[in-house]
């Protein structure tokens, strides 16, 4: 009896400390409020004593629309609403190209003074919205928030801002373009046209004129050209990178360097994680016999005859690497996907297969239905160490 | 003796009992506080930087929501942001999202991930393997709903959503399918019921980045308001009780979106193209009853919406700046080895960086043999941080970056830093060109193997040639040159070849006119 007593005690003697701790804690999570610049609510702590208290008008300003490059600024007037002296210091700012400038000597009850924001419009054409942070000695706010935003505009544009060609038949030309333009000047030129690959430059055929300007993609532009890039039949299969340069009469923009990207492919095609087009092979790389190794690619088959076109292992070298094909998946009428999954399995003997002095590619190769393609050739890049 | 024992343990008992008792009764008192720490959900390693004090509280005085909608978008190929500057100075990168999303998870909050796409800006094989993290990381951190970006869809794309499993893809377009929308690898609308909750969301690519993508091989494309009519009904239909809809696309189309389709009533319509910095509350979409959210830039921040069924208010929202508070999640730096195992099995070959000429038609000659004759030079440059450029790609980065051309276009000699390829007779690897490590001479001053052939008798030219070489690799700083406000920056070359690599991101402090007194050198000597 005397210990259930005891019991009962201590949790009387605990529950009653414990629920006057958490009551306490309570109420200083909820004491008065106050409201600050901006709308938020902060919570006041009970003390009575003299605190500085910092208030902005106008936390946001808006510089509405700049040239990129360009910097505007922005005083804001902070007051000391509190009846202790405000000390203000530059915190931290969203990005590096904000600055803030204030004065450290405190500001005495019911002063202001003004903290000037400063930003270098360097971003790309679009909105944009940067914060200054102001540290200060108001305990009701460690940090006050400046912000401005606005939008940017380049006095230039191209529009879209490559040249892609996306799929291109193998053996077949196709075109695309962009329109380069002037934003804040009439007079544009746009000449001297360079691509960067001298490999496959003579492939590609480039054709600069000029366009109405009802006819331009951006309505604030007062000048602007056309360039179509078209490929020429020949080009290799595979991924297409180059870069066309050119010169403008521009303020910002002397020299252009658009990318041109797009892929040539057959009516077969493989692809997946670790496919190098320009290898037309898997690199599996180093692999650990211990480990193994595995791959997943996808064989898509493109064109009328995709849906009828099935795959079936012809020869798998060396006969280590274990090959699967899946069910075929169509995802169009013109576009089907059969996964062909590739595995060196766990305990394969040490070998090279790299391409290299010590030994060829693993070569596996897959017969198919469609009448234009007969035989698929995939290469596998890979090396067994212990 | 029996009786003091007795005694202690009276006083023991009272004590431990007492103790519960507090903390059972003060537990109960304080149930109703937030869940959330305002120190941040949990710091990570210690750091000079204080992310609370510099980027602010988050969830102060937020009670445990119904359901949290977590929305990003816009990573930009960030799969982490760069470390140069010091990650504490870095916001954004997909393993401190991922830590983000588990601990709420863990604070029992429900989750609904949403991603507004843009996941990629670039082009290229490597940027086709940044994509295929990004999927495979989203579909791991639970993501529901992730839309596409323009430059998503220039990628290669369809293979890696072939190998998405198809349990956790959360690919979900109104009006972009691969093939086409009954191929089943993309979603038009998703209704996910949680908390009590249920929430309808889409996504659309905006009207003009359908119209610059123009016809796909491999993808249907349709204009958003030609495939929003064929979808939304059933989504009202549904009944739910907030209807999401994220528009990858500039804030006025996402307002115009939401005015044109205000009877089907969206409740949050996310843009992803906003300014960098998501503003501190959602605006109201005038005419609508729908609120914009705005994600910012390069995935630096998430948005939440805490939904509150009957609460008063009925939502509270959040911009969350995913900083070093949030602890690298291992599940992701795992993903970060295996990508950078990808990356050393392809090669630079097998990335396609195909090697272009200098523009200056010369030729690299390594650090190493300018250092032979500007002995003054070589002393300054081998106690800068440049000398150590590409050492500080393998010993101080997890994992070892030295196969990663993002990284390397600015850690060795012989490369193009902006986009990213070597240059004939540039950097290739350590193996194949170790006079090329550091970040050395060549990389500002051209490349100097016939100026320094000449110089050694080992090609013969006459006098004016020999200057005119000279004269070719000298650099001149125009008065007051630097890159900040105020400061002379187009007229220069200097400034700006070191903006080249110290870019805003990579290094935001950079102030050239602090930073040339560290490495000052003056011609030959």
């Amino acid at each position: 009896m005397r210990i259930i007593r005891l019991i009962l005690f201590a949790v009387l003697v605990g529950g009653l400390v414990g629920g006057a701790v958490a009551f306490v804690q309570v109420r200083n999570d909820l004491p008065p409020v106050t409201e600050l610049p901006g709308g938020t609510m902060l919570v006041v702590p009970g003390s009575k004593e003299k605190m500085a208290h910092a208030k902005v008008e106008e936390p946001h300003y808006d510089f509405g629309t700049m040239q990129r490059g360009t910097a505007k600024s922005h005083n804001f007037t902070i007051t000391n609403s509190g009846d202790a002296p405000l000390k203000l210091k530059a915190g931290t700012t969203s990005c590096k190209c904000t600055l803030s400038e204030v004065s450290e000597s405190a500001i005495a009850p019911g002063e202001s003074t003004q903290v000037k924001v400063q930003w270098t419009a360097k971003a790309d054409n679009g909105p944009f919205r940067q914060t200054a942070n102001i540290m200060t000695n108001d305990p009701l706010q460690s940090t006050v928030e400046l912000t401005v935003d606005g939008k940017i505009m380049s006095a230039s544009g191209v529009e879209p801002s490559d040249l892609m060609f996306d799929k291109i038949p193998v053996g077949e030309s196709k075109s695309t373009q962009t329109f380069v333009m002037a934003m804040l000047q009439d007079d544009l030129t746009v000449t001297d046209p360079v691509l960067s690959d001298p490999t496959t430059r003579d492939r590609f055929d480039v054709k600069i004129e000029p366009v109405d300007t009802k006819d331009l993609p951006n309505k604030n532009a007062r000048r602007g050209f056309k360039v179509t890039v078209t490929a020429l039949p020949g080009l290799p299969a595979g991924r297409v990178m180059q870069w066309l340069s050119l010169r403008t009469n521009l303020q910002d923009a002397e020299k252009l360097e658009i990318p041109i990207m797009g892929q040539v492919v057959g009516d077969i095609s493989v692809h997946g994680t670790g496919w190098s087009e320009d290898h037309s092979a898997l690199m599996l790389g180093n692999i650990k016999s211990s480990e193994g190794g595995h791959a997943k690619l996808s064989i898509v088959v493109r064109g009328a005859e995709a849906a009828g076109t099935t795959f079936a292992i012809k020869s798998v070298d060396p006969p280590e690497m274990k090959v699967k094909i899946g069910e075929p998946r169509k995802l169009k009428d013109t576009l089907v996907q059969t996964p062909l999954e590739i595995e060196i399995p766990v305990g394969t003997r040490p070998m090279v297969h790299l391409d290299t002095s010590q030994g060829d590619p693993g070569h596996i190769v897959l017969t198919t239905t469609n009448p234009k393609i007969k035989e698929l050739a995939v290469d596998v890049q890979f090396a067994v160490e212990r | 003796m029996h009786i003091r024992v007795m005694q202690r343990t009276n006083w023991w008992m009272i004590v431990s009992l007492a103790s519960i008792g507090m903390v059972v009764i003060g537990s109960i008192l304080r149930g109703a506080d937030p869940p959330a720490p305002e120190k941040g959900l949990t710091a990570a390693a210690q750091s000079k930087v204080d992310a609370v004090e510099a980027n602010g509280p988050i969830f102060v005085g937020w009670p445990k929501p119904d359901v949290a909608l977590v929305f990003t978008g816009s990573m930009s190929g960030y799969l982490e942001p760069c470390g140069c500057a010091g990650l504490e100075n870095q916001k954004g990168g997909l393993k401190r999202r991922f830590t983000f999303l588990e601990q709420l998870r863990k604070q029992g909050w429900p989750v609904i991930a949403m991603d507004g796409g843009s996941q990629e800006r670039d082009t290229g094989v490597q940027a086709v393997l940044k994509v295929d993290f990004a999927y495979k990381a989203l579909a791991l951190m639970g993501y529901q709903v992730v839309g596409f970006g323009e430059n998503d869809l220039k990628l290669d794309l369809l293979p890696i959503v072939l190998n998405l499993d198809p349990a956790t893809n959360p690919l979900v377009s109104a009006n972009v399918a691969i093939g086409d929308f009954k191929s089943g690898l993309t979603k038009r609308y998703k209704i996910i019921t949680l908390g009590g909750q249920k929430i309808g969301a889409t996504t659309v690519l905006g009207a003009k980045e359908v119209a610059n993508l123009g016809t796909l091989n491999d993808f249907k494309l349709l204009p958003p308001r030609q495939a929003l009519p064929e979808i939304v009904p059933d989504l009202k239909n549904a009944k739910c009780d907030h209807l999401v809809l994220l528009v990858n696309g500039t804030p006025d189309e996402a307002k115009q979106l939401a005015v044109t389709y205000k009877d089907f009533g969206f409740d949050w319509v996310l843009t992803t193209k906003g300014a960098e910095v998501p503003p501190k509350d959602p605006s109201k979409i005038d005419g609508t009853n729908a609120h914009l959210i705005e994600i910012g830039e390069k995935a630096e921040y998430a948005v939440v919406v805490g939904l509150y069924k009957g609460g008063n208010p009925s939502y509270r929202y959040q911009v969350v700046p995913l900083d070093h508070r949030f602890a690298d999640a291992p599940e992701i730096t795992k993903m970060q080895i295996e990508y950078q195992h990808s990356l050393e099995n392809m090669g630079l070959n097998g990335l396609g960086l195909r090697t272009t000429p200098h523009p200056s038609g010369g030729k690299f000659a390594g650090t190493k043999t300018c250092e032979e004759c500007h002995t003054h030079a070589a002393e300054v440059f081998d106690n800068t941080p440049h000398a150590k450029a590409t050492e500080t790609l393998i010993s101080r980065t997890t994992p070892p970056r030295i196969n990663d051309p993002e990284c390397i276009c600015c850690h060795v000699t012989g490369w193009e830093p902006q986009k990213q390829f070597p240059f004939e007779t540039g950097y290739r690897s350590l193996k194949e060109t170790p006079a090329l490590v550091g970040n050395g001479c060549e990389n500002c001053h051209g490349p100097a193997a016939k100026h320094a052939d000449v110089e050694n008798g080992l090609v013969k030219v006459n006098d004016a040639q020999k200057e005119q070489l000279r004269a070719a690799l000298r650099l001149k700083i125009v008065e007051n040159e630097g890159n900040k406000p105020g400061q002379v920056y187009d007229k220069g070359k200097v400034a700006q070849m070191c903006m080249q690599c110290h870019d805003l991101d990579n290094s935001p402090d950079f102030d050239f006119q602090k930073y040339w007194p560290k490495m000052k050198h003056v011609g030959k000597d």
